[in-house]
């Protein structure tokens, strides 16, 4: 295999690499890559190459002057003759194909791009749970209060695990939070998750629009102290701590 | 050929002209026509006000920092010359003072229209700035002076002082004293915008000047400014030295450029790895001074501007990195020996790259959301928190120092006795803090943030820290009295790695001009954060890509303005150097021209790719008192006023303070304190102090609280009793209710 590998020219090795990533972000990984991370990480790719054909290929004379000569020379060979009258025909197939493309009227709804946690107002930072109490049989009796009001209210989209696959999300896109994913929940502070809780979907400030989010707002339903205890549930059955400055 | 030219030039000044007289005729001019009175606004035809002061502050920030990081620069330079009896470093440092002369005068007229600008532009916000920092305004002018007497004697003294270099230097000194002096002196007014200290009547005027200048952000921003500034000299000096290279008609003149250049990128390289440790203490005092501020900036409208920060000092970190592998591929005649390594490195580097590029919630359709489950991928995205990216940061840094090491210790072999101990140490160094930065980084993920944020990110800075302050004295050490095996050939480089130089020139500058932005968005919609709003129809924060278009603009406008600077530094070169045969100067001005625009459209276009999204001002609400209002309504609206207008939340926490504590926690506080204790505390705060309260660090917070019933809070009777009742209602019986009003007030307006 290593014989092998030595004995291909370098500029085809470069070549392979690229493909060979490509195929396994595209083709190796389980759920596959959204589009726009392979992009990103092919971009970073490309860059690469640039800087690795820079450093140890002399560029003038592999790249340029062939290609130059490829595309406007004299062609010598029957390759050279015969892959301009390829690139000929391809070429405006795929000045086609790219039209096609951006013109192309998709049943899929447009990509959404967010804002993921606006900022809330300042009425809604440095609030802290009333029910995050020292005692510990209180703040059992707490807990089990919340776990209540999640499963009459939220369970049903954030499931029984509480990790969003309950019997609705499939409706939904964005799809529930999943709160045993460590980049959820034990990411923000409580007073954040209240707010979230409390606006839903529909009641966040305008710079994180769109907000397809079908989650209701809650303040119209449970009163302040359900929320808590409900968030309180949360926190205790996932094992995460809300995050705290100092 | 000649007359063309001229011709040329003709034409150009006749349109020019053309377009300035185009702009006077349809030019309103409102502003003249104004009988005289207070404003509190005026525009500024077409570009509007805003981006006017923006434009301008940017490019007087850009050179400042220039001019500030410069003599920092030359001082050093001018040090090591003297100390090693190199007469390289002694010339590089006078080259460079030369372009600080003209600059200086650039940056003070950039001042000027700054100043002129926001007296006219927004006299009500910098009228109340002078009441405030007035006397600051006498010492800074002393300041100014001061520098520019010890700038010209630095300059024009030069020569003269040759046989006392003592003194010199110690004007070197002198300058960049007045220089730093300068830059914390405007930092105050600047940061004290951000994070206003509260003020109260009961302070003499030197306590209250002391604690506006003294704000929770000014020491932070100082610092991060300071080093900020020593990078953007370094890289300034590596594209100021990549452009004469390109130009270069001689080999002398091309060895002393490349030589020039490798120290510009050494110094910038070397300030660049402390400045995430100085914007990590920035972002830590902006959380504790508003956690509002914080989210805005690192989780909600900002964050993507994270992402493309990233892209940035990635770039810039491949650029630097270019660098050093094109002297070990040429100047030190490596070729083959060093390829594996150098692919290792690139590959490194573009993984890590990856890493810190991810963001954390991904832009899927609506199928592949499905499929991942979320927007969150479950591989992958655990590569979007903070835990992923500070590992990857630092791996990057410690890769750089890899690079940086093959260089140095390139052609040379050790001679000490212990080398091979010494290798083995640097390598068990090594390995271990590698080990450790991603350890820290996976555990991150099973402990609580604070923890993560307190020890284990900054573990893995100190693990970098300590393997930059073994490692290069080891090898410092190591290589004393090395034999010299292969020649060290300046002058040989390929023209691609000057314009990695002018590369990562350009991608300080953009970073500065975004990172601006940055600093000014996170105050979205006012001019003092929580003190006095902005209500011009500017008040909106524009969306990445605008503000890019602006950014890259004045980064434009910038670099053509140095260029013109360091064009008209080198004429007095040029008529010497006309009289002996030379080759042709190559067109290199052009190619960097292009390049250079090429690159600041890519940023365009990529922060184009970024949501767009514009933060705009809440809607000003109106409390009316005079509707039929019910109990819970009443505590509702006073529980806005405490976390709003009032600004009682930016002192007092109800329960015990994540941070800092400022003033007495309110928890409870409704059982505590009848209401009229609450009326006297709010209309009279130094009538009574509570005794047991201690504030853990009086100095930060000097200030007492203020009459909440006079300006600037300035609460109304029926606002404060609204307030009072939301205090009553957190643990007492709330006594205030809706009867209490004062009708006859009407319409009071909430702000």
């Amino acid at each position: 295999m290593e014989m092998i590998w030595k004995r291909i020219p370098d500029p085809l090795r470069v070549v392979l690499v690229v493909a060979a990533v490509y195929l396994v972000l595209r083709f190796g990984i389980k759920p596959p890559l959204p589009f726009s991370l392979i992009m990103m990480y092919m971009t970073l790719l490309s860059i690469g190459v640039i800087i690795y054909i820079t450093l140890f290929f002399d560029v003038k004379n592999t790249l340029l002057i062939p290609l130059t000569r490829f595309l406007a020379g004299e062609a010598k060979t029957a390759l050279a003759k015969q892959g301009r009258f390829v690139l000929l025909i391809v070429f405006p197939f795929l000045i086609w194909g790219w039209a096609y493309q951006k013109l192309h009227q998709s049943a899929e709804p447009p990509l959404e791009q967010r804002v993921i946690h606006p900022a809330p107002p300042g009425e809604s930072v440095g609030l802290y749970n009333p029910f995050r109490v020292e005692d510990k049989e209180a703040m059992q009796r707490n807990v089990h209060e919340g776990a209540k009001i999640y499963f009459q209210n939220c369970v049903f989209c954030h499931g029984d695990k509480l990790d969003g696959k309950g019997i609705f999300a499939h409706g939904f896109n964005p799809p529930p939070a999943d709160f045993a994913d460590p980049g959820t929940i034990a990411q923000l502070q409580e007073a954040f998750v209240f707010w979230r809780v409390s606006k839903g979907g529909v009641g966040l400030p305008a710079e994180s629009a769109p907000w397809s989010s079908a989650m209701p707002v809650w303040e119209n339903m449970l009163t302040e102290e359900q929320r808590w205890k409900a968030i309180l549930f949360l926190y205790s059955y996932t094992g995460w701590s809300p995050r705290t400055w100092e | 050929m000649r007359r063309t030219v001229s011709k040329k030039g003709v034409y150009t000044v006749l349109i020019l002209l053309g377009m300035v007289a185009v702009f006077l005729l349809t030019f309103e001019p409102s502003i003249f026509a104004q009988e005289l009175s207070t404003k509190d606004y005026r525009d500024v035809p077409y570009i509007g006000s805003r981006n006017a002061v923006w434009i301008i502050a940017q490019i007087h920030l850009l050179f400042g920092g220039f001019v500030l990081g410069v003599p920092i620069f030359a001082l050093v330079c001018e040090i090591i010359g003297s100390l090693t009896k190199d007469k390289r470093y002694d010339s590089l440092a006078k080259e460079f003072t030369k372009l600080l002369t003209a600059s200086f005068g650039t940056t003070a007229t950039f001042g000027g229209i700054l100043l002129f600008l926001l007296i006219i532009c927004y006299p009500k916000l910098f009228n109340y700035l002078t009441e405030i920092f007035y006397p600051t305004y006498f010492f800074y002018s002393l300041l100014f002076i001061g520098e520019t007497v010890s700038l010209y004697l630095y300059w024009y003294g030069w020569d003269a002082m040759a046989g006392k270099k003592g003194l010199h230097i110690f004007l070197g000194v002198l300058l960049n004293i007045f220089g730093l002096l300068i830059m914390f002196t405007s930092d105050a007014w600047l940061t004290y915008q951000a994070s206003p200290a509260v003020l109260s009547s009961g302070l003499s005027f030197w306590s209250k000047l002391w604690a506006s200048v003294n704000n929770p952000t000014w020491m932070p921003v100082n610092i991060h400014r300071f080093i900020g500034n020593i990078v953007l000299g370094g890289f300034m000096c590596g594209a100021y030295a990549g452009l004469r290279y390109l130009g270069a008609k001689s080999q002398e003149e091309r060895a002393h450029y490349d030589w020039m250049g490798y120290i510009g990128n050494f110094v910038g390289i070397f300030g660049l790895l402390p400045l995430p440790f100085a914007g990590y203490w920035l972002m830590r005092e902006v959380y504790q001074y508003n956690q509002q501020m914080g989210i805005t900036l690192m989780g909600g409208f900002l964050s993507w501007l994270f992402i493309l920060q990233a892209i940035l000092i990635g770039v810039l970190f491949l650029g630097a990195n270019y660098y050093f592998w094109q002297g070990l591929l040429t100047r030190a005649g490596g070729g083959a020996r060093y390829k594996t390594y150098i692919t290792l490195m690139l590959i490194v580097l573009l993984i890590c790259l990856g890493v810190w590029m991810t963001p954390h919630s991904l832009v899927a359709s609506l199928q592949e959301a499905r499929q991942m489950g979320g927007t969150h991928h479950p591989l992958l995205g655990v590569f979007g928190v903070m835990s992923a990216k500070m590992t990857v940061v630092n791996l990057m840094i410690l890769t750089t120092l890899v690079s940086f090491l093959l260089y140095w210790r390139a052609n040379k072999e050790e001679t000490v006795a212990w080398a091979k101990g010494g290798k083995i140490v640097q390598i068990i160094i090594f390995a271990l803090a590698t080990g450790f930065v991603i350890w820290a980084g996976i555990y991150g993920y099973f402990v609580p943030a604070i923890i993560r944020v307190n020890y284990l990110s900054v573990g893995q800075v100190l693990a970098v820290l300590f393997v930059l302050l073994t490692v290069i004295p080891l090898t410092g050490l190591m290589l004393k009295g090395a034999k010299v095996t292969g020649k060290m050939t300046w002058g040989i480089m390929p023209p691609s790695s000057q314009y990695a130089l002018v590369l990562n020139a350009v991608m300080v500058i953009l970073l500065m001009c975004m990172m601006g932005y940055a600093r000014s968005a996170s105050r979205t919609h006012w001019h003092i954060y929580g003190v006095m709003r902005d209500s011009t129809s500017y008040a909106y924060t524009p969306a990445l890509g605008e503000a890019a278009i602006i950014q890259a603009l004045c980064a434009f406008l910038f670099c053509l303005m140095v260029s013109f600077i360091f064009w008209v530094a080198a004429l007095p070169e040029k008529k010497a150097a006309a009289v002996q045969p030379q080759e042709v100067r190559p067109k290199y001005f052009r190619k960097a021209f292009a390049f250079v625009t090429t690159i600041l459209v890519a940023y365009t276009v990529v922060a184009y790719g970024m949501p767009q999204k514009r933060s705009l001002p809440p809607e000003e609400e109106k409390v009316d008192f005079n509707r039929d209002m019910t109990q819970k309504d009443l505590i509702q609206i006073g529980q806005k006023i405490f976390f709003g207008k009032g600004q009682c939340a930016l002192c007092h926490t109800i329960g015990p303070a994540t941070s800092g504590q400022r003033a007495p926690e309110l928890l409870a506080v409704g059982g505590r304190l009848t209401r009229e204790f609450m009326y006297e505390s709010i209309t009279q705060p130094t009538a009574y102090i509570k005794q047991d309260f201690d504030p853990p660090d009086p100095k930060s917070y000097p200030a007492r609280m203020p009459v909440i019933s006079k300006p600037p809070i300035g609460l109304s009777e029926n606002e404060i009793l609204a307030v009072i009742s939301f205090l009553q209602s957190q643990g007492g019986k709330v006594t205030v209710t809706p009867a209490d009003l004062k009708l006859t007030q009407t319409q009071v307006k909430g702000d």
